[in-house]
């Protein structure tokens, strides 16, 4: 615990910041919430990763099919979805910086742009999910796509999705919850590792994202 | 590592009062915002480049490019605790351990019972 005391800055340690009482101190508290996020986070990517490897699995029996079948996604939605999660990562990350300062309006502006993206990723996402269920793209009775293996890409294409879509809802409320914090209850926020902790979420979200982009929607354009 | 950990937490501190230094305060995030778009853009670019092969593999070492920029950056990993990497490691090597096992299988012995 001694050999990087400079790990928390001195400066986070502020007599106003809570601290709860089975910690003998502020940065124990801080390194735990962090831990624990990190230790969940482990356990996410086993979560994708399942999905990931069953991807590969399909991939490398059916090169042809899924190249087919990765055509029909919309590789411009994909794309200013994968802009906007990028840059909101950016904002959740200018948050945190901003969150040992004096004023707390910086670190609620950035987190709060982060929040609108996220919104807008879902909002674009619904727009794409439409469109493809109009054009029949899902591997369930009523799709337009040949029986057998193009079917078999596009089950995996909603269910890594739709499972980020949920991850994404879930992150939106973290951040909205630490956004109402940061001003009903700033002194909670200080010194303390919770922004951060949902900042970890957040980019492990983002970090899921960077994958399926080109996994899902950049198969097959070079044909 | 703690050299370059602490110069960052202390960089953080300097630049305290609201305002003060404009953009340049955030330089780290902004530059790291930057790659990641450029690794986006090659990503996309490189995806209608018939390179056979070379198509998958390209968008696979680029993915994992802007997984470690955001992970060291942003996720801080670079001036985090050794306990807190330790963590972070354990879920990618249980990942890599899942792909090993089951790549080596399919690459190897399934093949024939597909034809």
């Amino acid at each position: 615990m001694s050999s990087r005391p400079d790990s928390i800055r001195p400066d986070s340690i502020r007599a106003d910041s809570i601290r709860a009482g089975h910690f003998p101190d502020l940065p124990r508290q801080r390194l735990a919430g962090e831990l624990g996020m990190w230790v969940f986070l482990a356990t996410e990517i086993l979560f994708f990763g399942g999905l990931f490897t069953g991807y590969a699995v399909y991939r490398l029996q059916y090169p042809d099919a899924v190249t087919e079948a990765a055509r029909h996604t919309d590789v411009l939605l994909g794309s200013v979805n994968t802009f906007l999660l990028l840059t909101s990562s950016l904002l959740v990350a200018l948050a945190v910086a901003c969150q040992d300062r004096p004023g707390l309006r910086l670190c609620r502006l950035f987190l709060g742009g982060a929040i609108a993206l996220g919104l807008g990723f879902l909002a674009v996402k619904a727009v794409e999910y439409h469109a493809d269920l109009a054009e029949g793209l899902v591997p369930w009775p009523g799709s337009s796509l040949p029986p057998g293996p193009q079917r078999l890409f596009f089950a995996f294409y909603w269910a890594m999705t739709g499972v980020h879509a949920v991850h994404m809802t879930v992150g939106i409320a973290l951040l909205g919850w630490m956004f109402r914090d940061l001003r009903a209850r700033p002194k909670l926020m200080r010194g303390t590792a919770r922004l951060e902790v949902a900042g970890l979420y957040w980019h492990f979200v983002d970090a899921v994202w960077i994958f399926l982009y080109p996994l899902l929607y950049l198969v097959g354009r070079a044909q | 590592m703690t050299g370059r950990g602490t110069g960052r937490r202390t960089g953080r501190g300097t630049g305290g009062g609201t305002g003060g230094g404009g953009l340049r305060q955030f330089r780290w995030e902004i530059g790291v915002w930057l790659a990641l778009i450029l690794l986006m853009g090659a990503t996309l670019g490189l995806a209608y480049l018939p390179m056979g092969a070379g198509n998958p593999a390209a968008a696979l070492a680029l993915a994992l490019a802007k997984l470690l920029l955001v992970a060291v950056f942003y996720m801080h990993l670079r001036s985090s605790r050794p306990v807190v990497r330790l963590a972070a490691a354990t879920g990618l090597v249980f990942l890599v351990a899942l792909f090993a096992l089951t790549l080596a299988d399919v690459l190897f012995r399934l093949p024939a019972a597909w034809q």
